[in-house]
């Protein structure tokens, strides 16, 4: 340990639980652990006995693990918009959050892929678009966006991690040796230099501005799955602006989840405070109106035009068996939001807590109704199916959201929920503008 | 010809693999620029700057 190094108030704080692990942590990934492991062993009984033991068949062929790929997809835009939008815009409150968005970019990308995966009725063949790929299909369009989109989220989390890897490399010597090894390989070298920071920021600016345009067509070219089939209620052109809006409106939803669990175990609470809590909470309110004007666009083109499917579909959503399920969706993505939201007193940490989990839970009720009604009224002159999802899919979904709770907690116990170094550059950033800010006010400029 | 080029089994994997391929590439190039940025010279200690002063003159 380097005696002559004194650690700021915010790293101390921030590396606090890198060093030490509280019981709670442990109950948690406990609990996580056992519904994780529910949902494997539910999916390893489905690999062997066939999608037989789901709710799904013909004509319903996809139907709460598509709805669990749209959404995961959709809150992956967290990191990617609201870390690289706000890093664009040089908002500088943006600073102490853009970590905690990144990494969920991260794993909702992968837990999205993982959902594809379990719906195979032939999950050997998962390689099968490295061979036989047809870019005729929306999937390979689809394989392609992601990757690319998996990729450039890798490099835009691990790269403004670097110099904090540095940091630990050089200053938490009293750290087991795999993890003083694991931040040594992966600070590759940093120095620190002038120019390496230049180039660094540079690196960061390029990316940040790449992967806006990458995550728009991820999500626009998700949509296209469902709007290039002529399904009734997914042949629609709105599709794609209206997942985009969902999965910004999600994605900006669960990045509050997730932050305020993090501040509030993680003890952030000075550097996550009233002005990320206040800014985001009026971005999520824009959102949500703004889905609610997608939503009803859709909707009232559809009921206009009448066509025989499509308003066989809208019946089962607005007033059909569908009706609980989209009705609360319009609860949880519009009223509640404004209810909590529009007020300031409502933009504080647990108003604004309540609201997100209203949204992430609402916004998988609104993929959810957009995959299974549809399948429910086929074209082809099928009688109405009803579609029943069963204890393996409840139970690999959960899995999975356990899954993905556990990859976020176990990546901010070996790394650092905040960027440290960004944080200073903003603090030295603030101090200078106020330095500026007496001159001025003293007559000296 | 535009159909062969996306009907044709195989060659969407050919697309997806140059893009890939393409892209990382790009990222280890851009990580390995930022990695092989000169570090700051070692600054000149009291006594050495002394001593090159001495002997200039």
């Amino acid at each position: 340990m380097d005696i002559a190094y004194r650690e700021s108030k915010l790293e101390q704080t921030v590396l606090e639980p890198l060093r030490r692990t509280s019981w709670q942590f442990y109950v948690v990934i406990g609990v996580l652990g056992i519904v994780f492991a529910w949902g494997v062993v539910l999916l390893v009984r489905q690999w062997i006995l066939g999608l037989g033991v789901t709710g799904l068949g013909r004509p319903i062929y996809w139907g709460i693990y598509l709805t669990n790929f749209v959404f995961f997809i959709g809150i992956s835009h967290a990191g990617t918009l609201i870390s690289a939008i706000l890093r664009v815009t040089q908002a500088e409150w943006r600073r102490p959050i853009t970590r905690i968005a990144e990494a969920i970019t991260f794993f909702a990308l992968i837990l999205g892929l993982l959902q594809i995966w379990f719906d195979m009725g032939r999950p050997e063949r998962v390689y099968y678009p490295f061979i036989w790929g047809r870019f005729q299909s929306p999937f390979l369009w689809d394989f392609t966006c992601i990757g690319v989109y998996l990729l450039s989220s890798t490099l835009y989390l691990y790269l403004p991690m670097v110099p904090d890897l540095a940091r630990m490399r050089d200053h938490m010597a009293d750290s087991p040796a795999w993890r003083r090894w694991l931040y040594g390989f992966l600070s590759f070298g940093w120095h620190g230099g002038h120019e390496q920071h230049r180039r660094l920021e540079k690196a960061i600016g390029i990316m940040a501005i790449l992967i806006i345009p990458i995550a728009v067509s991820v999500h626009t070219v998700v949509s296209w799955i469902f709007g290039m089939t002529m399904q009734p209620m997914w042949h629609s052109t709105i599709l794609g602006p209206y997942f985009v809006v969902g999965a910004i409106f999600s994605g900006i939803a669960m990045l509050f989840v997730f932050m305020t669990l993090i501040r509030k175990a993680w003890h952030l609470e000075q550097w996550i405070g009233p002005k990320q809590y206040d800014y985001l909470g009026l971005l999520l309110l824009v959102m949500s109106a703004f889905w609610a004007y997608f939503t009803f666009a859709e909707y009232l083109t559809t009921g206009y035009g009448t066509l025989v499917h499509e308003a066989e579909v809208l019946q089962a959503k607005i007033s059909g068996e569908y009706a609980p399920w989209f009705w609360t969706m319009v609860v949880l993505n519009l009223i509640v939001p404004f209810a909590i939201l529009l007020w300031r007193k409502g933009r504080t940490p647990v108003g604004t807590f309540i609201a997100s989990l209203s949204i992430v839970i609402g916004m998988w009720i609104e993929r959810f109704t957009i995959v299974a009604p549809s399948l429910t009224r086929p074209s082809l002159g099928f009688e109405h199916a009803i579609y029943a999802p069963t204890i393996t899919e409840v139970a690999i979904t959960a899995g999975s959201v356990a899954f993905f709770a556990i990859l976020f907690l176990l990546f901010f116990k070996i790394f650092p929920a905040i960027s440290v170094w960004e944080v200073e550059e903003g603090e030295e950033i603030k101090a200078i503008q106020r330095k500026v800010e007496e001159l001025v006010h003293q007559g000296a400029v | 010809m535009g159909h062969w080029l996306i009907d044709t089994a195989g060659i969407g994997s050919i697309i997806v693999f140059v893009v890939g391929f393409s892209t990382l590439g790009a990222y280890v190039y851009m990580l390995r620029w930022i990695q092989t940025a000169a570090p700051e010279p070692a600054p000149e200690s009291a006594e050495s700057a002394i001593e090159a002063g001495g002997e200039a003159a």
